[in-house]
């Protein structure tokens, strides 16, 4: 499913160079639900970033789905991303000018899609969070974790083949955290979803199959 | 997805109501003053009234007298003289009329002071120019050449003078003359400077027949050809003439004169650009200038909206960022923001568009060009729309190009 070799990122500021990854190599299967944990700083969110291709590694080879990325250029990658990546965010980044169901329709936009067809599936994808009833509200006017769940809603709704989610429950409170943490143990054992989860909290990357270490930019095994 | 972008931009315009409000009354007001000096422009370039015949004939009304070294310069309207004896030599032309231009004079009714323009023409003047006729006629050849005592006036004259009763027949006293009105035209904008005048009458009714015996005077010739393209061979014939066949038996020993035939839009620039001793108009300059007008005009404002997008680049870096990681390209990024951007100038052109509607019903009214008439027309309304839409463009494509070109990890956490 997503498979990296050697990756290595470095961060040049002017007289400084900063070691993010060195020589990663890992692998997620497809239907696996990974937790990537470590200290901040620790290069996980870099991590994160790279196999959602975000970010370009210095070094080193990603493969999405049997697709080897040669390339960084906008046209190359964005529909790659668009058809099989869905991105979970620690602030939920909705915009908050849309409605609720508008900004789950977002990743439908760059699609071929009628705009009968985009209501459907985002009408589909809000039922499975459970927010059926709130699709013509604005962000602002729902809690913290009805916002995540909107924004996962969005990450769902063009159904990718991963979900990276990065600190999912890190801005919720603890019982926000759990629902949260439930949807996606669900989306993962009834729909199969393949889930990366960066996180810093021990509880969360219990529930998850596999643990990934990340310290100072390396994976601890 | 056109309609995701409007539908996104509107709430973006709500949203940043302050915002909006600048931008907005930057644009219009921008947009209306153009519209207002095309309107301008527009109205003296294709008169509505008797000059809407301008197509078929050119304007001699600049002369310069000088010598070789040119120490000795006249430079002003033509003399009598040197029409007869230059310009009616002319054979391109199907008709040549002159007129004195436009004088003022004082009428008086019930010891009340009225201060009226007035032009001394000849036959022609009525053939080449479009005069509506309210009642009456306008003088012929024959009145002309007898020097017959006989008036056109215009509408206003003949109901301040007469009332609701016919002026024809009437008698109208002025500079120790009387005329008999022969007949009432509308009225003229000021704007139409060959044409407007309250008070026409024969040139050969002229109190002493001294203006005949001068080179440099007031008058003004209008050449006609119902051939528009023939009017550069009329200007041709007269450049020649002026250079190798003049006529000029000046008692000062000026020997060489500048002229030419000019039509509106090279009547403006010969007035603003030429120099005297030259034969050209200088519409070049004039068109070029015109231009970078209009330009730096309308940079200003889009300078000032470039400025405030860019500025709103760290406040949408989130949702950029958001648009790129779910699959958004640069170029879908960029027309977004273009729609944006033309959306907003489309609003403001339609303000300003009926701001300068507004205006220039004020200036008709106020008087202060009489007569004058500006109203919108399609080819006003369709230099505004484009406009617009380059206004549009221009302050959106810079912001949008840069916004596509975050990278999606830092526009996430803000921009930085």
């Amino acid at each position: 499913m997503l498979k990296l070799s050697n990756i290595s990122k470095t961060f040049q500021t002017d007289k400084i160079e900063t070691i993010a990854l060195s020589e990663i190599n890992m692998q997620v299967d497809k239907g696996e639900f990974v937790s990537i944990m470590g200290p901040s700083g620790c290069g996980k969110s870099t991590l994160l970033n790279i196999m959602g291709l975000l970010d370009q590694p210095t070094e080193g080879q990603i493969e999405v789905d049997s697709n080897i990325i040669s390339s960084y250029k906008d046209k190359d990658i964005t529909g790659l991303r668009n058809k099989k990546i869905g991105f979970i965010f620690q602030s939920f980044h909705l915009i908050p000018d849309l409605r609720v169901i508008d900004n789950v329709e977002l990743p439908l936009l760059y699609r071929k899609m009628s705009a009968k067809q985009r209501r459907e599936l985002a009408q589909e994808a809000l039922e499975k969070v459970g927010l059926k009833a709130r699709t013509q509200h604005y962000p602002t006017q729902l809690s913290g974790g009805q916002q995540q769940r909107v924004a996962i809603a969005r990450a769902i709704v063009g159904k990718p083949e991963l979900l990276l989610a990065d600190e999912p429950t890190g801005n919720l409170d603890s019982h926000m955290g759990d629902e949260i943490m439930q949807l996606l143990e669900n989306l993962h054992q009834q729909d199969k979803a393949t889930i990366v989860m960066v996180t810093h909290d021990e509880e969360m990357a219990k529930r998850t199959e596999r643990t990934i270490r990340v310290f100072d930019g390396q994976l601890v095994h | 997805m056109l309609y995701n972008y409007v539908l996104t931009a509107w709430k973006v315009f709500l949203r940043r109501k302050f915002f909006t409000f600048i931008n907005l009354f930057g644009i219009s007001l921008t947009l209306a003053v153009l519209m207002i000096a095309t309107s301008m422009v527009e109205g003296y370039l294709y008169p509505k009234g008797p000059e809407k015949t301008s197509a078929n004939y050119k304007v001699i009304d600049r002369l310069t007298l000088t010598n070789e070294k040119h120490t000795s310069t006249y430079g002003g309207r033509l003399g009598f003289k040197f029409i007869k004896e230059n310009i009616w030599r002319l054979t391109s032309p199907e008709l040549i009329s002159l007129n004195s231009g436009a004088s003022s004079v004082a009428l008086y009714q019930n010891n009340q002071k009225m201060p009226k323009s007035f032009r001394r023409t000849d036959a022609n003047y009525w053939k080449i120019l479009d005069f509506k006729f309210i009642e009456g006629r306008a003088f012929d050849h024959g009145e002309v050449e007898q020097g017959q005592f006989v008036a056109v006036i215009n509408q206003k004259l003949a109901t301040e003078l007469f009332g609701q009763s016919s002026a024809i027949g009437k008698s109208l006293d002025f500079n120790n003359q009387r005329f008999q009105i022969i007949g009432v035209t509308e009225n003229v904008s000021e704007i139409e400077r060959n044409a407007t005048a309250d008070i026409w009458t024969p040139y050969t009714t002229m109190p002493s027949t001294s203006y005949q015996q001068d080179y440099q005077g007031s008058w003004e010739v209008i050449v006609y050809h119902s051939d528009p393209s023939m009017l550069d061979e009329i200007q041709k014939e007269y450049i020649n003439m002026l250079k190798n066949d003049l006529v000029l038996d000046h008692q000062d020993g000026m020997s060489v004169a500048y002229s030419g035939a000019f039509n509106k839009f090279e009547n403006i620039a010969y007035q603003a650009f030429s120099d005297e001793y030259s034969y050209q108009s200088g519409t070049k300059t004039l068109a070029t200038v015109l231009i970078v007008l209009v330009v730096v005009f309308m940079l200003l404002p889009s300078i000032n909206m470039i400025n405030l997008n860019v500025s709103r680049i760290m406040e949408r870096s989130s949702e950029i960022g958001v648009r790129k990681a779910f699959g958004a390209s640069a170029s879908q990024l960029v027309a977004q923001f273009i729609v944006e951007s033309i959306l907003i100038t489309l609003v403001g052109g339609l303000i300003g568009i009926l701001i300068s509607v507004f205006l220039l019903n004020l200036i008709e009214q106020s008087g202060l060009i009489a007569f004058a008439e500006f109203g919108m027309n399609l080819r006003v309304l369709f230099i505004g729309f484009v406009l617009i839409l380059v206004f549009g463009f221009i302050s959106g494509a810079y912001p949008a190009l840069k916004m596509s070109r975050l990278n999606p990890v830092s526009a996430l956490k803000g921009g930085e």
